[in-house]
């Protein structure tokens, strides 16, 4: 293995569970998330020479998810249902966890993407409101209402006794029995 | 942190509310917090303010999702040249072979260093929890302070109990070579020490390795086992002393 390959290997071990977590909540759909993530991969390869700065490496990959959802889904208003989809593996937590971030990712899921974007970019991206407004071309203004809103459904769905109950219908569950397997 | 009249001014009860739902981890809202608080502004705003981290967390832990077995494999294809070509959108059907050799070789490779290890359990079970690092790598930028309250809840949960005042950035339960394990992140000034609390490992022998750039240390404690991880290995010392200090070694019974 030459240093190039070296140094692009490197890249896919430490940035491509992050990288993927940031496609895969943008477009929710897994399979768009790897060729997302391939697209990305395929262009650091091209540019390795010029990324040999690991950090700087990161914002960069970040920035072409970002743009190759923005640029192939959102513009074809590209939202689908999984029907086929192979459950989501967690790194499964305690079974009162699981069943928390079920309920988390569910109302998630029930966000429009005008709320569930910006939240993403902020939580996963770690971009701050300007950014996501650059981003977005939103003012920041329109960004922090957003995020507000996001947070405020997440947190009505959440409510025991929401009128609005969490739908479950198109979540993509966690896979429980590797915990179950723990506990036993 | 000191505020100007301007913006003790800018922040009452529903400014502070907004910058909540809009960035709960601003920096500046603990102390605009205790601000509203002393002047009866909001009694309620660091109240407000744990619950908006807690929610924060628990979306953050929600999204929390693993990426394909063979994605590793897929992306490093990329750098075989014979995949490149019409290597576009939909292109992974294409990359089986390199995607097969390439998982072959990482096999062969993981498997004659586990055999040649004279504490293989123990090196599988470090190796294991470097490679559990890259599936969450944002744990390792946090720098706010999870509340101690969730943190207590967490521990709890695993039939631990926690010190009040143990700090930590970031925490989650996780399964780690199919044991549970607390995932903490703590933020030195030599960078994060992660830590993997296995309340229930069955023995872990106190080694120090050096697996893919990561300094690993792992340590028994009573019925269980830490591993501790970390580009630098200076600041292992005194976390170990820190958490061995906070933690009960007395268990509680598990309300799960």
């Amino acid at each position: 293995m030459d240093s190039r390959q070296q140094a692009f290997s490197t890249l896919v071990h430490s940035l491509q569970a992050e990288l993927y977590r940031l496609a895969y909540w943008l477009c929710k759909n897994q399979a768009q998330a790897q060729d997302i993530l391939q697209e990305a991969y395929l262009r650091a390869w091209k540019s390795m020479d010029n990324l040999r700065d690991q950090s700087a490496a990161r914002a960069w990959l970040m920035t072409i998810v970002r743009r190759e959802y923005l640029r192939t889904f959102e513009r074809k208003k590209f939202d689908t249902i999984e029907l086929d989809e192979q459950p989501i593996v967690d790194d499964a937590q305690s079974m009162d966890q699981l069943s928390d971030a079920l309920q988390v990712r569910a109302a998630i899921d029930q966000l429009e993407t005008k709320y569930r974007v910006p939240l993403v970019l902020q939580v996963i991206g770690g971009l701050s409101c300007s950014e996501i407004a650059d981003e977005l071309s939103l003012s920041e203004a329109a960004v922090m209402t957003q995020l507000f809103r996001a947070r405020q459904k997440i947190k009505t769905l959440l409510e025991p006794n929401a009128v609005n109950a969490v739908n479950y219908s198109n979540v993509i569950k966690p896979d429980f029995t590797k915990a179950k397997a723990s506990r036993a | 942190m000191k505020l100007s009249h301007f913006d003790e001014a800018r922040f009452d009860k529903s400014n502070f509310d907004k910058a909540l739902g809009s960035d709960p981890k601003n920096p500046e809202l603990p102390s605009i917090a205790k601000i509203l608080v002393s002047s009866g502004k909001n009694p309620d705003a660091e109240l407000e303010l744990d619950s908006a981290l807690m929610l924060e967390h628990r979306i953050l832990s929600s999204m929390a999702i693993n990426p394909p077995n063979l994605l590793t494999a897929q992306l490093l294809a990329i750098t075989n040249p014979a995949v490149q070509i019409g290597t576009k959108r939909f292109a992974r059907r294409k990359v089986w072979l390199a995607m097969a050799a390439s998982v072959t070789a990482c096999a062969l490779i993981a498997g004659s260093w586990f055999l040649t290890h004279r504490n293989a359990a123990d090196a599988k079970l470090a190796a294991d929890c470097v490679e559990h690092l890259a599936h969450e790598p944002f744990a390792l930028s946090r720098t706010t302070r999870v509340p101690p309250t969730l943190v207590n809840q967490l521990f709890n949960r695993s039939g631990m109990v926690v010190d009040a005042d143990m700090v930590v950035n970031y925490l989650q339960p996780c399964v780690v070579d199919g044991q549970i394990a607390l995932h903490i992140v703590v933020q030195r000034n030599s960078g994060p020490v992660t830590v993997l609390v296995f309340p229930d490992s069955k023995s872990m022998s106190d080694l120090e390795h050096s697996i893919a750039g990561a300094q690993v240390r792992t340590r028994g404690f009573d019925g269980g086992g830490l591993v501790f991880m970390a580009e630098s290995s200076r600041d292992f010392d005194a976390v170990e002393a820190k958490l061995l200090a906070s933690l009960r070694v007395q268990r509680i019974q598990s309300t799960g």
